[in-house]
């Protein structure tokens, strides 16, 4: 993602004029892959909002009547303890991997010790080693500290991803803050945690923000690790009790979209406040593209 | 990386060290584990040690709330051997899956680079339209596609109610259906990805390369083919060696979508690592499953990490 994340803010290139066909082949083109991109999106609503009649028998694209009983039953069901039990973990996640990633991603840029390149190697190897190689083990060891069906268990082991990724993407923000900045503080006879809490961490606010974004959508994205720790229905995070929703013998397609639809709201909601502070962020930092 | 070192100021952390210690550990080394400690324990508790013991618990025989039997090879013996039958049907799903999926994504993925790179306007809000599925859950997106697919979806509704087709299709009971569907769905969520990267690797081409080829009456294919995509070869093989790990090793659309099925059709070597070891109880043998595609990721994050650390430097 560390790529990723850079992407989002070019905005150069394809400079060169181009001629009427082009422009039409290209706009023809655009409303394609748009259409291929956000028909799934309009059926997870129109289905949300149908009736169940309108869904199984009378087969309609926009409905005849707006219905939200769905919604409804969604939350008489635990539905919302899921949600709280994914924003209480990827919050924690997020707090705690931002606070130690910032000290750990300052000492890896800024100071000279032995052993950071090793440090750094190994934090570039753990970001990509994905999580269907670390459940079995993990799974033993959050059962053997008795945290399994438990979120404290979850918040135990989603540092386990969302750490290396906040140190990483850190490490490239401060790598970009002037060191002049910096050298003057520290003959103005500041320490380094003053210069890293009075100049470093102030200019990378928006980088802050949007590392704390990311990461606060990638344990809510999150599937492995609490499908595996957690049995129990009512504690589950809010991907994974959804997807067991589907458990039972009918299909509750109208209520299953409605559960999809809330799920997806909170990452899409942090990706486009997100992508507009990257831009900022990489304009303000001139992080190289 | 060591001329951003700074080289002025006090250096309180460390004076109270002998200078032969600083000279071993860096000059400012107990400030700098101080700082970076937290980080190296939790990565080394939830990472490293996970990762040991998943090579430990590969040779043994080991139930689910049961002491461990060691068994030296037999778990990878038997994936050999014909014990068990679903390990190999596993890797080929994974490859043909894993190689649909990024190729699928690449040409989706190029395509759309190329579309939002052209000067046009509004092209930012369609931007932001075309990374949308790469924002959504794994489960979100499995879910809307199970939807799309379901006889009592939309796909099968319009087939029934404009008479398209005299049966509905089964998606997801049809073993030979299964595996594209889902190929399909992965290269839905899974190309916005690439087309960000793909559009930072355009925007990095440098456009007198393309007006000096203008001048010398190059056709549009033989920029593309002679600038664009030379261009574009580091960002490709990166893209490609991140998409592999993620798609190979991601379950959850998979275990949404089909659960493995119909008869182990979609089960890649993750889901039948994880029927093993959790539903199936085997951690031994969940553990040697995983342990098979170490290998390939290796040799993956050997070239990743040497290219993303120069990247960085």
């Amino acid at each position: 993602m560390a790529v990723a994340l850079r992407a989002r803010g070019s905005s150069t290139g394809g400079r060169r004029k181009i001629g009427v066909g082009w422009i039409v082949a290209t706009y023809v083109l655009l409303v394609f892959f748009t259409l291929w991109t956000l028909i799934p999106f309009f059926w997870m609503f129109i289905a949300s909002i149908k009736t169940n009649k309108e869904i199984y028998q009378d087969f309609t694209i926009v409905p005849r009547q707006v219905f939200w009983g769905h919604y409804y039953d969604l939350f008489t069901g635990p539905y919302a303890i899921w949600m709280r039990n994914s924003t209480v973990v990827s919050t924690a996640a997020t707090i705690l991997s931002i606070i130690l990633g910032s000290f750990g991603a300052y000492a890896i840029t800024r100071l000279r010790f032995t052993g950071r390149r090793v440090i750094a190697i190994g934090l570039v190897f753990t970001y990509l080693l994905p999580a269907s190689l670390l459940f079995i083990p993990l799974f033993q060891i959050v059962a053997g500290a008795n945290l399994s069906n438990s979120i404290y268990g979850l918040m135990l082991v989603y540092p386990s991803f969302t750490l290396p990724f906040c140190t990483w993407m850190l490490m490239s923000y401060f790598r970009n803050i002037p060191l002049e900045l910096e050298e003057a503080a520290l003959i103005d006879g500041c320490g380094r945690l003053g210069v890293l809490f009075r100049i470093v961490l102030p200019l990378a606010a928006p980088a802050l923000v949007v590392v704390c974004l990311f990461s606060f959508t990638n344990a809510w994205n999150e599937f492995l690790y609490a499908l595996v720790f957690i049995s129990s229905r009512d504690m589950q995070t809010v991907t994974v009790g959804l997807a067991l929703m589907q458990g039972e013998d009918v299909f509750y397609w109208g209520k299953m979209m409605a559960g999809a639809l809330l799920t997806a709201i909170p990452p899409v909601v942090m990706y486009t406040l997100a992508q507009r502070l990257v831009i900022q962020g990489l304009t303000m930092g001139g992080v190289k593209g | 990386m060591a001329q951003q070192q700074i080289a002025l100021g006090p250096r309180r952390a460390a004076t109270h060290t002998s200078p032969a210690l600083r000279r071993v550990l860096g000059r400012d080394w107990l400030l700098a584990w101080a700082m970076v400690g937290p980080v190296v324990l939790i990565v080394l508790a939830l990472l490293i040690y996970p990762f040991v013991d998943a090579i430990l618990l590969s040779f043994q025989e080991r139930f689910i709330g049961k002491e461990g039997t060691w068994i030296g090879f037999a778990n990878y013996v038997s994936f050999f051997n014909g014990v068990d039958k679903g390990f190999g049907k596993a890797a080929l799903v994974t490859f043909i899956f894993t190689g649909g999926a990024i190729l699928g994504k690449f040409i989706v993925g190029m395509a759309m680079a190329l579309v939002l790179n052209q000067q046009v306007p509004a092209r930012n809000i369609f931007r932001g339209i075309m990374f949308l599925p790469w924002a959504v859950p794994a489960v979100v997106s499995a879910y809307v596609w199970r939807f799309l697919f379901d006889t009592t979806g939309p796909i099968n509704g319009m087939i029934a109610e404009y008479g398209l087709m005299d049966d509905y299709i089964y998606f997801f009971s049809d073993a030979r259906i299964a595996l594209p569907a889902l190929i399909l769905v992965t290269v839905w969520s899974g190309t916005p990805f690439w087309t960000m990267n793909l559009l930072a690797g355009l925007a990095a081409i440098p456009q007198e390369l393309y007006e000096a080829a203008e001048i010398d009456g190059a056709t549009t294919s033989q920029r593309f083919l002679y600038i664009t995509m030379p261009s574009l070869q580091s960002v490709i093989a990166v893209t490609a060696m991140l998409s592999t790990i993620w798609t190979s090793a991601n379950l959850t659309q998979i275990f949404v979508l089909t659960g493995g099925g119909p008869n182990y059709a979609t089960t890649t070597l993750p889901l039948y690592a994880y029927l093993t070891a959790i539903p199936g109880h085997q951690l031994g043998a969940g553990a040697a499953i995983s342990m098979m595609v170490v290998p390939f990721y290796m040799i993956l994050v050997y070239f990743l990490t040497r290219r993303m650390l120069q990247q960085e430097a």
